[in-house]
């Protein structure tokens, strides 16, 4: 059942994915030994069908990992790099003099996808702590792609199940110039779980 | 009655920590939603004790710290938190901060972390 979310509810949603990402700022700044800088996460409700045009809306290249998310709190999460962002991450990542990576490599693509799979899982166990709930991440997957694939199996998955998705988004970036987005997207169906949980967790 | 201030752009999160200092008897609660909203409450009021935030909408909260710390207002302060990197934990503990909560945090730590900075029982 659908329920309309108050205010509180929309502001506990978006500490939901401050808790995420500012867990995946520690584990990021411990891997590179760098400072990680958090945005204030927002929150909008979106069709399905615009959520492919958010994420890629540069049109550039991007690399994503990509779960979709079972459990209590059934959804999907997106950690998204634009392609430049990844190739300095992964300068970073090798300690390779800036501008280094021109492309990447099965080796950097590996890397990429183990550093940026245990980002997501920190995200998501933060989530579950807070929460006290229940999530399990499919096989997480990753894309090099100009967003066509990504897009079209965000699109698959999502239009599936929802008429409408709760987005949250929260930016990561390291000066100067590497920078990548979670994007969590939860179903609307959820609305009475997460009212539910809220009520629990200021009772408790 | 000792003056607590939160400091936090999340209403949830003010309304939970609220919850969590509800079990602390004498306590009395003031809320902020930024920095600098924060450190006006801050001046004017004088808290006994700051539950502050990290990522705040206007300035940080380690921009907050240092700014009463120069005013040389006391308050004590504990960060609440889902920041954890070494770096900006080491450049809050250099303004004499009382404690450093990570966020999500267990309720019997931080109402205990709370009581030991007042010397409750």
């Amino acid at each position: 059942m659908v329920q309309k979310l108050e205010e509180v509810h929309k502001d506990f949603l978006k500490e939901i994915a401050s808790i995420g990402a500012g867990n995946t700022s520690t584990l990021l700044s411990k891997l590179t030994g760098k400072e990680v800088t958090t945005t204030i996460s927002t929150f909008e409700m979106v069709s399905p069908k615009n959520i492919s045009t958010i994420v890629s809306a540069s049109k550039r290249l991007v690399v994503v990992q990509y779960a979709s998310i079972g459990g209590e709190l059934g959804g999907t999460i997106l950690l998204v790099f634009p392609r430049e962002k990844a190739l300095s991450l992964l300068d970073l990542l090798r300690k390779r003099e800036p501008g280094t990576t021109e492309w990447l490599s099965a080796e950097d693509q590996d890397l990429l996808k183990r550093v940026s799979r245990s980002l997501v899982v920190c995200y998501l166990n933060a989530i579950q702590g807070f929460l006290n709930a229940r999530l399990q991440p499919s096989e997480l997957r990753i894309f090099s792609t100009f967003g066509e694939t990504i897009t079209d199996l965000i699109d698959l998955t999502l239009k599936k199940r929802t008429k409408r998705v709760f987005y949250l988004n929260t930016k990561l970036s390291i000066k100067p110039n590497i920078g990548g987005e979670f994007f969590f997207l939860l179903d609307e169906s959820l609305s009475s779980f997460l009212i539910e949980k809220a009520a629990k967790m200021l009772a408790r | 009655m000792k003056k607590v201030l939160i400091v936090d752009d999340s209403a949830f999160m003010r309304m939970l920590l609220k919850e969590k200092l509800s079990n602390i008897r004498q306590v009395s609660i003031l809320e902020a939603a930024n920095g600098k909203q924060a450190i006006e409450i801050i001046k004017k009021q004088k808290p006994d004790l700051v539950l502050l935030d990290i990522i705040l909408p206007d300035i940080n909260g380690e921009i907050v710290l240092s700014n009463i710390r120069k005013a040389g207002i006391k308050s004590k302060v504990i960060f609440v938190t889902a920041v954890g990197q070494k770096p900006v934990i080491e450049r809050c503990r250099k303004f004499d901060i009382s404690g450093y909560i990570l966020k999500p945090f267990d309720d019997t730590k931080i109402t205990e972390l709370i009581k030991n900075t007042f010397n409750m029982p």
